[in-house]
């Protein structure tokens, strides 16, 4: 026991000495090191508000349509500086640029102007490098302030120069880059290279998505310590940007461009469309335009070159409507078998009008009246089907109703209600006269042919995702709705059409070992001068599937206004024939290779080059589509635009401010295009932005 | 004898620590609160525990001291083999309601076991030979081992340090103790060489070499921990930042903040004066307690009193030390102030018996 109490002043003694330790310490961090431990407590962490870099644009493979990088832009704040020449000479010098420039903007008032935009990084390297050699050598001079030779001059340049180096300002920001250049440009759109928001194209529609937030960036470090950051950059707060997937195949849109491209050239056409859908989905593989422009450079190329004509234009489908027509007619059991119909040879009145064919033949099969395209033998089959049968069976194709595709500038007019259809409407709708369309619906239409009556919502964008959680913030959820066919005559259909390709208008556009189904279609634009269809301007076209017995495309090709007589079969059909040939293999579809061209045969090309444009009409009072001229609303306020512009029947897509003016507008005032097509325009603040002086425009 | 009285020198510090421990708890644990009201209930348990232990007789804890320090063995292995992953260790014992570290029973366990047995001997008058304290010294190496096992290496090394001092408080005969430390002196480069294997040596010699490296002043360039704490504590200054003002502990910069390095928080926001008031109440709680030692009447409360304060008295020192970058960093709590249930009962339970102690030999 006596052991046990002596340990009592040993163990207190222990631990009063070590608590002493301690508590040593605690003074040596608390008291004698605070200072510098403080400073390292109170600046290290930064938490910086950025904006969010814009999502990505990738096609159906991943593959990188859009992207956006960092970019650093140079500005000043004229207010701040002081020595203004001698800053006009570090900052020329560092980034490339004139010093006059640099000058005259220093020169002027305000406190935050650009100098140039997206600076190299070695730009900035040396701008700072500058100020951090000045700011040491004005260290050493203070410490050695008041000595003998030290220069008080000197000592006041340095520090003019490094207070004015701080107005010197560089701005974070981002650049869009399309590194597939043109491709899909019509399509993507294009950003603002002042604030890079989307202002075309899917850039624009989907601009809420891709643009994200604020986003709060929070970086650890110890300052002087040269460690850098403790932590990477998290985000702690904000709302980050989607990336989009498209359901485009950037390799098939690689091809349809090349080739679209090829015949528009040779054939100086005023503009060219291509759109491929996959008929058992309804999504877009392709959709390419002619003329298209690079969207990084887009400033530098007219606003009708940005236009995506494969939705924005409105055309009358002509011969190519014929396919639905008489399918309806066929679908309601009003064509028997075997029986033929009364080609007038060539001229036959009808509702107190005179239609003509261009072959004047006399009596025909139902093959035959597909084959040869005749509006005589078109109009006596569909006369059979009620008018209200017909404006139904319209509906079940999609004609009449907007693709719902999420691009800006859709054009779509509705069908006209039957009940307000005079006797020769019928007729006139029958062969594709009196309605508009555009691309993506003739495309959808005839999907529903080839997949067994299932009329697609048309998707181009498959999903938005968030880069960093994976979370899916947007999803195109497939909708549709049903025609059913009945007594196979979707196959009957599609075996006229292989003919059509095989023995008719679309030679050019048959392949070796593939069964190639499609339609012809050449229609003279209406002239509303002249009143009457013009024979100089044709919009020739085609539309197809392949291969026709299992279908993994189905395709439009439109040339519009090519130089000299031309026709769907001599322009469109051979560029489908090309873009099917090298994407077939993509699908696992082997094409022959063929031995030599396909020569049209002379006697048919003879025939379609000699034969009058199918469905015009006689009469002088011919209103067969309604068509409106565009009006001249570049200078006027947005506002005051767009309510021109609907008061003529036009639709308009604003890309830009909507209180600002109006730039630019695509289509040119003085166009005639259908009634109920949208109008681009590019709109500006009144007052001009702060433009850099250095960026060339 | 039985008076019912409480030892305020030994409550009100220790009410004191808990005080300033919960008001820290509650600003580190800002985010989470679910966390603070767990801690609350462990509070209230532990207390309960404390006023029972120090109102039973000393021969209920005598009793128990073998049979609990069986179920500290039966737990630490338990925990090897169905215990609960944390950061690579097997410390936890999942309770489903409830989450126990078996280790912290070891420790009030391995106090009694010694104590009892310790008071059970004769004492002699050249003092103990080795041979006499074979059996307590095979429990103490199986308690430490099994701990090391988990691996937990700090809270081994605290065991044994404990029970070292219980030895020494006890008379051992001084020749046979200069012999045993020969002979620890000669086998340790056999063990060494022979016994231990590359990946131990590794961890023994990265221990040394941090401690060497902490020690000095150096230490902001090692160990992040170490350096966001010190950084934490530094910034504190004389009076601290406030309540809920620590930078450092609000931007979380400090792993493991709400347990091991709670002091790190409470220097930030409550600076040097906020130290001294911690560091003076464990003194006074530890003063009080040792202050009980000669008045006791036999050998199993002196040592019951020993280890306890031992026990408590290291944890405070080395987990200060670990914080300050004085010591590596070992998973020690600090007693009565980290977060954490287990170990609040556990120090409950042996703070509870000195408490029993100190009344029954003062107001007797």
């Amino acid at each position: 026991m006596k052991r046990e109490k002596r340990i009592f002043g040993v163990i207190a003694a222990l631990v009063l000495v070590f608590f002493l330790v301690v508590l040593y310490r605690i003074y040596g961090i608390q008291i004698l090191r605070h200072e510098e431990l403080d400073r390292y407590s109170s600046a290290s962490e930064i938490v910086k508000t950025v904006k969010a870099r814009r999502g990505a644009i990738y096609d159906r493979n991943g593959e990188v349509l859009a992207i956006s990088e960092p970019r650093v832009d140079l500005a000043v704040d004229p207010n701040g500086i002081r020595d203004k020449k001698g800053i006009a000479a570090i900052v020329a010098k560092a980034a490339g640029i004139d010093e006059q420039k640099v000058l005259r903007t220093l020169e002027r008032k305000g406190n935050f102007r650009y100098l140039k935009k997206d600076v190299a990084y070695e730009t900035v390297r040396q701008i700072q490098e500058t100020r951090e050699k000045a700011l040491g050598r004005l260290r050493e001079l203070e410490r050695r302030r008041g000595e003998a030779g030290s220069d008080e001059n000197d000592r006041k340049r340095l520090a003019q120069l490094v207070a004015d180096l701080n107005y010197v300002i560089f701005v974070d920001g981002f650049k869009r880059i399309y590194p597939q250049g043109k491709l899909l440009a019509n399509v993507l759109g294009w950003v603002s290279q002042h604030d890079g928001e989307g202002l075309g194209g899917l850039e624009m529609s989907l601009n809420k998505h891709l643009s994200g937030g604020e986003l709060k960036i929070r970086r650890l470090y110890i300052p002087g310590s040269g460690e850098g950051a403790l932590e990477i950059d998290k985000e702690v707060g904000g709302q980050q940007a989607g990336d989009l997937y498209l359901t485009i195949d950037a390799a098939i849109q690689a091809i349809v461009e090349e080739e679209l491209d090829r015949m528009v050239e040779k054939t100086k056409a005023k503009w060219g469309g291509v759109v491929v859908m996959d008929p058992a989905s309804g999504r877009l593989l392709a959709m390419a335009n002619n003329p298209s422009f690079h969207p990084e450079d887009y400033r530098h190329y007219p606003l009708e070159k940005r236009r995506n004509h494969t939705v924005a234009d409105l055309f009358e489908p002509g011969s190519t409507m014929k396919i639905f027509s008489i399918l309806a007619a066929m679908n309601e059991n009003l064509v028997r078998p075997g029986e033929l119909f009364d080609g007038h040879h060539g001229a036959f009145r009808f509702g107190g009008r005179t239609i003509h064919d261009t072959h004047g033949k006399g009596l025909m099969t139902l093959e035959e009246v597909v084959v040869h395209s005749s509006n005589i033998g078109t109009v006596q089959i569909v006369d059979r089907l009620a008018s209200e049968k017909l404006y139904d069976y319209f509906g079940l194709f999609g004609f009449g109703k907007r693709s719902g595709l999420q691009l800006p500038g859709e054009s779509a007019r509705d069908l006209r209600h039957y009940k307000k259809w005079y006797p020769i409407d019928k007729a006139n709708l029958s062969f594709g006269q009196g309605l508009s369309v555009n691309m993506v619906q003739m495309v959808r239409a005839l999907a529903v042919l080839y997949n067994g009556g299932v009329l697609w919502q048309p998707t181009i964008i498959d999903r938005v995702i968030d880069p960093v959680g994976g979370r899916l913030l947007y999803e195109t959820v497939p909708s549709l709705t049903r025609l059913e066919f009945r007594y196979n005559v979707d196959k009957k259909m599609i075996g006229m059409m292989d003919t059509v390709v095989s023995k008719g208008t679309a030679l050019q556009a048959a392949l070796k070992g593939v069964k190639v189904g499609g339609k012809t279609g050449t229609s003279q634009k209406y002239d509303p001068q002249k009143r009457k269809y013009s024979w100089d301007e044709v919009v020739c076209s085609f539309i197809g599937a392949v291969p026709s017995d299992n279908p993994k495309l189905v395709m439009m090709v439109v040339i519009d206004e090519p130089q000299g007589k031309e026709y769907g079969g001599t322009v469109a059909a051979p560029v489908f024939r090309e873009i099917a040939k090298r994407t077939l293999p993509l699908f696992g579809v082997y094409v022959e290779k063929e031995a030599k061209e396909i020569a049209p045969i002379p006697e048919l090309a003879v025939e379609e080059a000699s034969a009058p444009i199918e469905g015009s009409l006689e009469g002088k009072e011919a209103t067969p589509v309604d068509v409106v001229t565009v009006p001249a609303i570049e200078g006027a306020a947005v506002s005051r635009a767009v309510y021109t512009a609907n008061q003529a029947g036009l639709d308009v897509v604003v890309s830009g401010p909507a209180s600002g003016i109006v730039r630019r507008q695509a289509p040119a005032s003085g166009t005639v295009v259908p009634y109920g097509t949208s109008v681009l325009i590019e709109s500006e603040e009144e007052k001009g932005e702060a433009e850099p002086a250095g960026e060339e425009e | 004898m039985n008076q019912r009285r409480l030892d305020l020198l030994i409550v009100l510090p220790l009410l004191g620590i808990l005080a300033l421990g919960l008001t820290t708890l509650s600003s580190a644990l800002s985010y989470n609160p679910q966390k603070f009201y767990i801690q609350l209930l462990w509070i209230a348990l532990s207390a309960t525990v404390f006023l029972i232990v120090s109102y039973r007789s000393r021969r209920t804890w005598e009793n128990l001291s073998i049979p609990l320090y069986l179920v500290s063995l039966l737990f630490l292995f338990l925990v090897l083999i169905i215990g609960k992953k944390v950061g690579g260790a097997y410390r936890w014992l999942d309770l489903g309601f409830m989450n126990f570290q078996p280790s912290e029973l070891a420790k009030v366990a391995l106090i009694l076991f010694l104590s009892y047995r310790l008071n059970q001997k004769p004492t002699l008058q050249d003092g103990y030979k080795l041979h006499d304290l074979i059996p307590e010294t095979v429990a103490v190496l199986l308690s430490m081992l099994l701990v090391y096992a988990e691996p937990d290496l700090g809270t081994s090394l605290l065991l044994g340090a404990v029970a070292l001092i219980i030895f020494f408080s006890t008379k051992i005969n001084r020749k046979r103790l200069i012999a045993l430390f020969l002979i620890a002196v000669i086998s340790a480069p056999l063990l060494w060489e022979f016994v231990l294997a590359d990946y131990q040596k590794r961890r023994v010699t990265a221990i040394v070499t941090m401690m060497w490296q902490e020690g000095g002043d150096e230490s902001l360039s090692s160990q992040y921990h170490t350096k966001q704490s010190i950084i934490a504590v530094g910034s504190g200054q004389l009076s601290g930042k406030g309540y809920n003002a620590g930078t450092q502990n609000i931007l979380r910069f400090i792993p493991e903040h709400h347990t091991d390095f709670i002091f790190s928080v409470y220097a930030e926001e409550f600076g040097f004066s906020g130290c001294m008031l911690l560091l003076g109440l464990y003194l006074l709680l530890f003063y009080r307690a040792i202050e009980v030692i000669p008045l006791v009447r036999d050998k199993f409360m002196a040592l019951v009193i020993i280890g306890t304060v031992t026990l408590l008295w290291l944890q405070v020192v080395i987990n200060i030390g670990m914080v300050t970058g004085v010591l590596p960093v070992v998973g020690i709590p600090l007693p009565f102030f980290s977060y954490g249930g287990s170990a609040l009962l556990a120090n409950s339970i042996l703070m509870g018996l000195v408490h029993n102690f100190s009344i029954n030999s003062r107001y007797r």
